[in-house]
């Protein structure tokens, strides 16, 4: 298993040199939710995917943070959700700023942060203060069961590859991830029948040299006989 | 010494930054008979037609209009089409960034900096230093700019005023350091712009975008808040913008904004200055010691482990994608016996999808329900309160799977679109908004169209969830009517969208209006629009071009390119020259603040070609 997590890091490692400024590689996904006005953090994994671009109209900021409280990581996110007035329809001023001041209070947004080994907890900050947090230690507690927020890239001692977590890796690792739909990781179609063909040709040669040498044992037995 | 460069400055600033608070005469008696005497000119002045001119020579001086007399008689009067801006550039550690600079016209063509940008620095309060414009080379590339350099520079922000035409655009050459431009607007609007360190030129739009004229009764009016200064003489008044006191106001207000509690982070990677290794140089976010806050790079890339990653992600994120209609009433032109409808949606939706590259979404499964089904899901009583469409998602899902025996993915790639719903409708006289939209509120997706005018407003809202695209709106024209006046520092009302479709909202009498700028529809096979109209750019041309065609528009632009589909139609795609682009990308995505890119082949192949032009009248 370990080997499979290096060729995920290995990869990750290789990935440098491309010329974007935002790379895709292992991120920690944060979507975070307000509902009624009340912001939280919902839902963390780590994916690929590309990091998030600061927001400069933002007044909160999502940080991680290490042992010591220490920010290792800040960005600036703006809290609103995002909705489109039709094409072409009419809508009075009241009717529109009602409708965009229902997306202030009621949204659901996602950033993308970098995979930090070190950070151990991720906050949303406002000019008051903390507005929520969430415990990154949740990407992997190792008790042996794959859980919410876990995934084979955060935690593969209790995601293995070879199981569900939801998250499709379609490495060319003779492992068949499947949570991947059909066709897309190479290890999941005819080559993993391949042992299984070899194995049952062994078998019918081994039956089939077993049956020759009872064969030739019971003529060498007649034969003696006569 | 230190009195002699004081003096040496003051000698400079006289010269070459005339006190704009001097166009002005503060006294406020004064101001009044300025103010009387343009007024009872003013009928005079209306009468004549102005002559609209962007004569570049007058921009230094920030001359709005020349109005000739003769005995108190108005021969003639024009006006130069130029707007006051006010940009600061701003970083924790200005000192030794040097830039080139230019300034352009929305055509980008070379505007005359030495007259038309005034530079100064600020130091706290006071004015310390100024910059004389001069045309030098930079390492790089030859260029005809001028160079600013903070070698010695121990101020905090560069602050400069421009009278610029509209859309003019500034070029930033050889650009070292890193810092943010901040660029405040005559009408309260302002955008920020980040810079970092590079060698390629970068062009950022600098001029007001804004749509609203100015005439000759708005600028009389400014002359009693001294935005506008009078200089009379015998037989002759200028008019002069006077910048100071308009973009005062701003910094009033933008003192009282709460910030964000962002910590110091010189090199602006994200990693504070107090966790950063290299505080001035950023990270390279590469997977490799991401956390030490220092550039970079390994060598060795294979091309087989970049097209892994970029396979995980696709296989992720769109790997399942559901639209579910419902119900189909559409002017009776979607007609569920006839099957016209559905047949047209699922063939384009599926050929868009499966052609632009969105690996994984070649798993669409579209669910059309017809009245019956909604009625007997009892989607009909739903109860919408206003655009709260919490319930619809579940129900739908829910009903859907129950009835059909189906398993429907419920994630978040779901859209469900829910057309000419009844009792949205109705709710219409309860106050409640007859309007289409398209949210992620509550978690999923939706396209709710409350009303049923015609079916490019179906196609409008599939345009955002299918290609991201995202409406342009026209802040300053909110502004103009007084309209959500606090929400004007908002960067539009979708931020994080580069995707723009093209074309503002206006304000027609007491009603917000999208102006038909651009041309879209699904349904008919179509999904055309023209170009953004303050880049000139022109219509597409229909049905003469070959499929897999590129047509540039806007070369100045270099952003808009439409692919001809299929039918012999156009479907235009915004496209990005930057290093993040292989191939055609599709920026600036409406529910994600990251990104997202597609490549689409240039020699793709024709999904039913022939079927669709049968069907499909070109």
């Amino acid at each position: 298993m370990s080997s499979n997590i290096l060729t995920v890091f290995v990869a990750m490692l290789l990935l440098t040199g491309v010329c974007y400024s935002q790379q895709l590689m292992p991120v920690i996904m944060v979507s975070i939710k307000a509902n009624e006005g009340k912001i939280t953090i919902s839902d963390v994994r780590v994916v690929v995917d590309h990091l998030s671009e600061p927001e400069e109209a933002g007044r909160h900021v999502i940080k991680l943070k290490d042992d010591k409280n220490k920010t290792l990581y800040q960005l600036k996110v703006y809290m609103h959700g995002v909705g489109f007035p039709p094409y072409g329809a009419e809508m009075s001023k009241e009717e529109l700023e009602e409708f965009y001041k229902s997306l202030e209070e009621n949204f659901e947004k996602t950033v993308y942060l970098p995979y930090l080994k070190k950070a151990i907890y991720i906050t949303l900050e406002d000019s008051n203060g903390e507005v929520a947090r969430f415990d990154l230690s949740k990407l992997c507690n190792n008790n042996g069961a794959c859980e919410e927020s876990e995934n084979y890239l955060s935690c593969a001692s209790d995601c293995p590859l070879s199981e569900k977590d939801d998250y499709c890796l379609p490495l060319k690792d003779s492992i068949c991830d499947p949570d991947c739909s059909k066709g897309l990781d190479p290890d999941c179609g005819a080559k993993k029948n391949m042992p299984l063909f070899i194995t049952s040709n062994y078998l019918f040669l081994a039956i089939a040299l077993i049956i020759v040498v009872i064969a030739a044992y019971r003529i060498t037995l007649l034969r003696k006989k006569k | 010494m230190v009195k002699n460069r004081s003096a040496w400055i003051l000698v400079l600033l006289t010269f070459f930054l005339p006190n704009l608070a001097a166009f002005c005469i503060d006294d406020p008696n004064i101001v009044e008979q300025q103010y009387s005497f343009l007024s009872s000119l003013k009928e005079q002045l209306i009468e004549k037609e102005p002559l609209r001119s962007d004569d570049l020579q007058v921009l230094r001086s920030g001359i709005i209009a020349e109005i000739e007399l003769s005995d108190s008689s108005v021969i003639s009067w024009k006006a130069y089409n130029t707007i006051p801006v006010k940009i600061e550039l701003t970083s924790s550690q200005l000192k030794g960034t040097r830039m080139y600079y230019s300034l352009l016209d929305s055509q980008q063509n070379l505007l005359n900096f030495n007259d038309s940008l005034l530079v100064w620095t600020y130091n706290g309060n006071a004015i310390v230093d100024s910059f004389k414009a001069r045309t030098e080379e930079c390492r790089h590339t030859n260029i005809n700019a001028a160079l600013l350099n903070l070698q010695n520079f121990n101020g905090q922000k560069i602050v400069a005023y421009a009278f610029l035409p509209r859309g003019a655009k500034l070029q930033i050459h050889c650009f070292t350091g890193s810092g943010q431009l901040n660029v405040y607007y005559f009408d309260g609007s302002m955008r920020t712009l980040k810079l970092s360190k590079e060698s390629s030129a970068k062009i950022v739009t600098l001029g007001y975008l804004g749509t609203e004229s100015l005439n000759i009764s708005d600028i009389i009016e400014l002359i009693r808040e001294n935005k506008v200064c009078v200089e009379r003489s015998a037989n002759k008044i200028r008019l002069r913008w006077n910048p100071e006191a308009i973009f005062s106001i701003q910094q009033t207000g933008q003192q009282q904004e709460v910030q964000a509690p962002l910590e110091p982070d010189s090199d602006s990677d994200g990693i504070p200055d107090t966790s950063d290794s290299c505080p001035t140089q950023p990270e390279t976010f590469n997977g490799y010691d991401d956390s030490d806050g220092c550039p970079d790079s390994l060598p060795n890339k294979p091309e087989t482990q970049v097209s892994n990653y970029e396979q995980i992600r696709t296989s992720n994120s769109m790997a399942e994608y559901n639209f579910i209609f419902l119900p189909l009433q559409w002017n009776d032109s979607l007609n569920a016996t006839s099957g016209t409808y559905v047949e047209s949606v699922d063939r384009i939706m599926n050929y868009f999808i499966q052609k632009t590259g969105l690996q994984g979404c070649n798993k669409i499964s579209k669910i059309v329900m017809s009245k019956e089904e909604v009625r007997d899901c009892g989607l009909e009583s739903i109860n919408l309160s206003c655009i709260d469409t919490s319930q619809a998602p579940t129900l739908v899902l829910n009903c859907v799977q129950k009835k059909r025996g189906i398993n429907i993915n419920s994630s978040n790639n779901t859209a469900i679109a829910l057309t000419n719903f009844p009792n949205l409708s109705k709710r219409v006289s309860n106050g409640c908004k007859p309007i289409a939209a398209t949210t992620t509120l509550f978690g999923q997706p939706i396209i709710v169209i409350a009303t049923n005018k015609t079916d490019f407003v179906l196609a409008h809202e599939l345009g955002h969830r299918l290609f991201y695209f995202c409406d342009q709106y026209d802040v300053a024209e909110y502004v103009n009517q007084d309209f959500m006046l606090k929400r004007a520092r908002m960067p539009a009302f979708n931020p994080g969208c580069q995707n723009k479709y093209p074309g503002p909202y206006s304000v027609v009498g007491n009603r917000v209006q999208a102006l038909k700028r651009y041309d879209v529809s699904f349904i008919g096979g179509r999904f055309l629009m023209s170009g953004n109209p303050s880049e000139s750019c022109p219509s597409y041309p229909r049905c003469s071009y070959e499929v897999g065609d590129f047509i540039t528009c806007c070369p100045n632009m270099n952003k808009a390119a439409a692919l001809v589909d299929c039918t012999g139609r156009f479907i235009p795609i915004t496209t990005t020259s930057s290093s993040k682009t292989r191939g055609v990308s599709i920026m600036g995505p409406a529910f994600r603040s990251s990104g997202y890119m597609v490549n689409i082949p240039r020699d793709f192949d024709c999904f039913e070609k022939e079927a669709i032009r049968r069907t499909i009248r070109c």
